[in-house]
């Protein structure tokens, strides 16, 4: 009996073994119809600070968020993270070099190819702020400030490197805030491959659409802000009326909050300017 | 002398009581309302730093509503390069 069930082993141990191959390579196919599926879409962002400590203090406060640091000195970086997913990086940043803010997010949008898309920016009058760079975490990474100023990252995730799956899901919208929207819309359409949805009959706002799904939008920026583009990036809270008490209370600016929509923005004690939108409901 | 602390505390919480329920109106007329306490016109919840822009507006389709399957939109007029 003994001999019969070595046998009836060494039998199945091929079974085995491809059944467990092809499972592996369905995960592996599953996660890049992910990725593929989000090309176009704000997966990721990083908040540049003057003042790191008292960023992550906020973040930490006002979130609930943990943090964990990653290298040394100057080139420390450090994670956000919600309820163990990782949310945000946090960098510090030498505030003179940006004239107005002391802090800034950088949202990432998920891209088939950091290096082509940055070539088509540069081509289309974009200013290439961190070339494309190895993100250890999770991918290829660059930034960049389209023709009008808006800064904004490329994030070209790396399949092998299983790190995005603990990426958090709750970057939500990106909205870009433009002197010439036309202008910005082209830009985008040219360098990031999105179509352009016009929302008005003026066609002074527009949806970009990638990965067939509305990803972003483009809007005018009003007259009483400082005449300079910006994207602002919205994450996803379970309440936004609790979040921006806690905000409040800890040095932050509510700069808009429509209560039926779900929707706010915040500028947070540095300056650095965040959306918030409310969990829908299924 | 403790019996009459103990009368005292007594008397003092009849009257107390009674001075109380007699300025309590039992009878609920006209109409209740319910101050949420936030919002444009409350500025302190916000605190001393809120500015709000009634300028800006946000355009965010709800999550089941941005699927494009076919998008066959014309692409806007392009800006004049320099």
């Amino acid at each position: 009996m003994k001999g019969f069930n070595k046998y009836l082993l060494l039998l199945l141990l091929p079974l085995f073994l491809t059944s467990n191959g092809s499972l592996a390579a369905q995960s592996e196919s599953s996660a890049q119809e992910i990725i593929q599926n989000q090309h176009g879409k704000l997966v990721w962002a990083d908040l540049y600070t003057g003042d790191v400590n008292a960023s992550l203090k906020f973040y930490q406060k006002t979130f609930g968020w943990t943090v964990k640091a990653f290298a040394k000195g100057s080139t420390k970086y450090h994670i956000l993270y919600d309820n163990g997913q990782a949310i945000a990086g946090v960098l510090a940043r030498d505030s003179k070099r940006n004239k107005t803010d002391n802090a800034l997010w950088v949202g990432s949008i998920d891209t088939d190819n950091v290096t082509s898309r940055i070539e088509l920016s540069a081509k289309n009058n974009g200013t290439i702020i961190l070339a494309p760079h190895e993100f250890k975490l999770y991918g290829k990474r660059a930034v960049l400030a389209d023709p009008q100023g808006a800064i904004i990252a490329l994030l070209e995730l790396d399949l092998t490197n299983k790190n995005h799956q603990k990426m958090s899901t709750k970057w939500d919208w990106a909205q870009l805030f433009s002197t010439n929207t036309k202008k910005a819309a082209t830009f985008y359409q040219d360098a990031f491959d999105y179509t352009i949805e016009p929302l008005n009959t003026n066609k002074d706002s527009f949806f970009l659409i990638q990965s067939e799904s509305v990803q972003a939008s483009i809007v005018n920026l009003p007259e009483s802000f400082e005449q300079r583009d910006r994207w602002v990036n919205f994450i996803e809270v379970n309440n936004i009326t609790a979040v921006l008490s806690k905000a409040t209370t800890y040095g932050a600016t509510i700069i808009y909050h429509a209560k039926d929509k779900g929707v706010a923005i915040l500028s947070d004690p540095n300056g650095a300017f965040l959306g918030l939108t409310e969990q829908e409901s299924e | 002398m403790k019996r009459f602390s103990t009368l005292l505390l007594t008397a003092t919480v009849t009257i107390s009581t009674l001075l109380i329920t007699s300025c309590e109106n039992t009878h609920v007329s006209g109409s209740m309302s319910y101050g949420v306490g936030y919002g444009a016109g409350y500025p302190m919840y916000y605190g001393n730093g809120y500015h709000s822009h009634s300028s800006i507006v946000v355009v965010k389709p709800r999550r089941n509503n941005r699927s494009r399957p076919s998008h066959g939109q014309p692409r806007p007029a392009r800006a004049k390069r320099r």
